[in-house]
């Protein structure tokens, strides 16, 4: 086979990597591969922390969601209308991908608890530290106990610090469907927290 | 401060608290009731950012951007896809015997009259074998040839530090570092690379990387196989200078192996899916570099420190070496066995510099750091090894961990005495 249609691939740097998302996705609407590599440099780790948090999935499955994201980017990126930010619109196609991913509860909540035994947060003494290992453990299993629609809305909103307005146009809700799942998934995460307190 | 019913309250127990807008905060510091649904939000929001997540690690992040950006023109710019046609069917039915006569066949046509240097694009020659299956993304300053199936010789002309040339199957990649070398994939599969010229590093995604020299060649494993890893005639190991964490700089120097080892000095402790394969002997090497370096070695192997020195000066010299980079490496190296730790300091500074993209890198950083450490600069010891973790083997990976804790204790002793 011949050699096949010259692309740009360099790492975008300099000014470029000063240009705004939505230009590196206009470019990426004409195929410019600088401008996808660029996107990822940006926004992976955004991508794999939002898609590990909401959906959970094995280390594998998360490297083929998030490549398979920005793939889409591609031939998505025309669609892009503007009405949110790049970042949350990776987010919507990510968990749109995620989705299929996961064939059943049992097997969701298996890959979140896979999380478990990893080191967490930043507590200063060893008392502070197991007090806050303890609160994570309970957050997190809380977390993995919510409706996934529930879990997606509090990932995407109070953890990645999406606008409301925004989460609810990238899931296909009303503002108030998502703040009341939002509210919801307070209330729950709450209320495991302080019954452990009590 | 108020503890009536508020307007603002559902919309302070609403909002998290980056939505928050002026008036809503300026009002909140006011009103009790929506202060505490805003610490409520804000203290849950914290904690919770506090979780764990599969956080990937730079190498599988960077495989990653490698298979994203070669496998992006086939969705977007219908680049041919290798999917079989009848005749491609028929074709794949001689596979086998074409990718074993194409590993057989020595390619030696070409190696002259290699491409002049240009400032800012890698020149590449590819020649494909019959019936070779690749898209050849030809970039600036990085260019990546994504072969699926039958054999290319690849010609590459030394390198800038910042250009690159990665040949990437379904399950590895190559990169080389301005060589000419052969290589096979079979069905998006990496079958073997043969070195002829230079250097190569071939990184298959589930093992370490494996750097190759002229003549060396590394195939996989066939998947019935269970064979012990090993490599080819000529593969060079990659002492790590940093197998001890806890050492000094001096101390961590390794024992350097000479850049065409011995097999039995090769074989050893690789976890790479490749098999010794008996090949024909690369051209003795006559390149007074090359010849340097090998001085350079023995001196260093000897304690000879000064001789060392010098010899890899004169070696790195030479700026078409295939053994510059490794000249540049391993004179830092003598010179802080030597003690002459500003000059280390210096020419470790200096291949960073001049090889940002080499496999040597997050030993150079660690060995530097310990050498910045010991000077008391402990931002800048702080920084190469934060710049060391990294690298993809666990020994540097380590040694950046333990050098990063002891310039944090440093820095706390600094503190106290002041």
């Amino acid at each position: 086979m011949k050699a096949a249609k010259v692309v740009p691939l360099r790492r975008i740097q300099g000014a470029p990597e000063e240009m705004a998302d939505a230009a590196l996705l206009a470019a990426c609407a004409v195929g410019d591969a600088a401008a996808l590599g660029a996107l990822f440099d940006r926004h992976h780790s955004a991508v794999y922390r939002f898609v590990s948090r909401s959906i959970g999935l094995r280390a594998d499955e998360l490297d083929d969601v998030v490549q398979s994201t920005f793939m889409q980017v591609l031939t998505s990126a025309g669609a892009f209308r503007g009405d949110s930010s790049v970042r949350t619109w990776l987010f919507g196609i990510a968990l749109n991908i995620g989705r299929h991913h996961i064939r059943g509860e049992v097997r969701r909540r298996a890959a979140l608890a896979s999380a478990r035994e990893r080191p967490t947060g930043s507590a200063r003494t060893p008392h502070e530290q197991v007090a806050q290992q303890e609160q994570l453990r309970i957050l997190e299993r809380a977390l993995e106990s919510l409706p996934t629609e529930q879990r997606v809305a509090f990932v995407m909103c109070d953890l990645e610090q999406v606008r409301g307005v925004d989460a609810a146009q990238t899931l296909g809700v009303r503002e108030g469907t998502l703040y009341r799942r939002l509210h919801d998934a307070r209330r729950t995460l709450r209320a495991a927290l302080q019954g452990e307190r009590s | 401060m108020t503890t009536a019913p508020c307007p603002f309250e559902s919309e302070a127990m609403r909002l998290g608290a980056h939505e928050l807008g002026p008036e809503l905060q300026a009002h909140a510091e006011a009103c009790a009731r929506c202060a505490a649904h805003v610490e409520a939000n804000r203290e849950l929001s914290e904690l919770a950012s506090r979780l764990p997540w599969d956080a990937p690690a730079p190498d599988r992040v960077e495989q990653l951007r490698t298979k994203l950006l070669a496998e992006a023109p086939r969705g977007k710019l219908q680049v041919p896809s290798p999917e079989p046609s009848p005749r491609t069917t028929r074709r794949r039915a001689y596979l086998g015997a074409l990718t074993a006569a194409a590993a057989v066949m020595l390619l030696w046509f070409g190696l002259r009259g290699r491409p002049a240097a240009s400032a800012g694009v890698p020149r590449v020659a590819l020649r494909p074998a019959a019936g070779a299956v690749y898209t050849d993304l030809d970039t600036s300053p990085d260019r990546i040839v994504r072969l699926t199936e039958g054999s290319l010789l690849i010609e590459v002309e030394k390198l800038n530090p910042e250009q690159r040339v990665r040949v990437v199957t379904g399950d590895a990649e190559v990169e080389v570092r301005g060589t000419s070398f052969d290589v096979v994939a079979a069905k998006d599969r990496l079958v073997s690379v043969w070195v002829l010229h230079g250097k190569v590093e071939v990184r298959p995604r589930q093992a370490a990387p494996v750097l190759l020299a002229q003549g060396d060649r590394w195939e996989a494993v066939p998947e019935t196989a269970k064979a012990p890893a090993t490599i080819g005639q000529g593969a060079t190991t990659q002492p790590s200078a940093v197998a001890q964490p806890a050492m000094t700089a001096t101390e961590a120097a390794p024992r350097p192996a000479p850049p065409h080892a011995t097999s039995d000095q090769r074989t050893a402790a690789r976890s790479v899916p490749a098999r010794s394969t008996p090949v024909r002997s690369a051209p003795p090497m006559d390149d007074p570099s090359e010849a340097a370096f090998r001085e350079g070695w023995k001196a260093l192997k000897s304690g000879n420190t000064s001789a060392a020195e010098s010899a890899f000066a004169r070696a790195e010299k030479a700026p078409t070496s295939a053994v510059s980079e490794d000249a540049r490496f391993w004179r830092a190296v003598a010179l802080s066995r030597a003690g002459k730790n500003s000059e280390a300091v210096a020419a470790f500074r200096a291949f960073i510099a001049a090889h940002p993209h080499s496999a040597r890198r997050g030993e150079a950083s660690t060995l530097l750091g310990r050498l910045l450490l010991e000077s008391g600069q402990h931002a800048a010891a702080r920084e190469r090894f934060l710049d060391a973790q990294h690298d993809a083997r666990p020994e540097v990976k380590r040694a950046a961990e333990s050098g990063l804790a002891d310039s944090k204790d440093s820095a706390s002793q600094n503190q106290k005495q002041k």
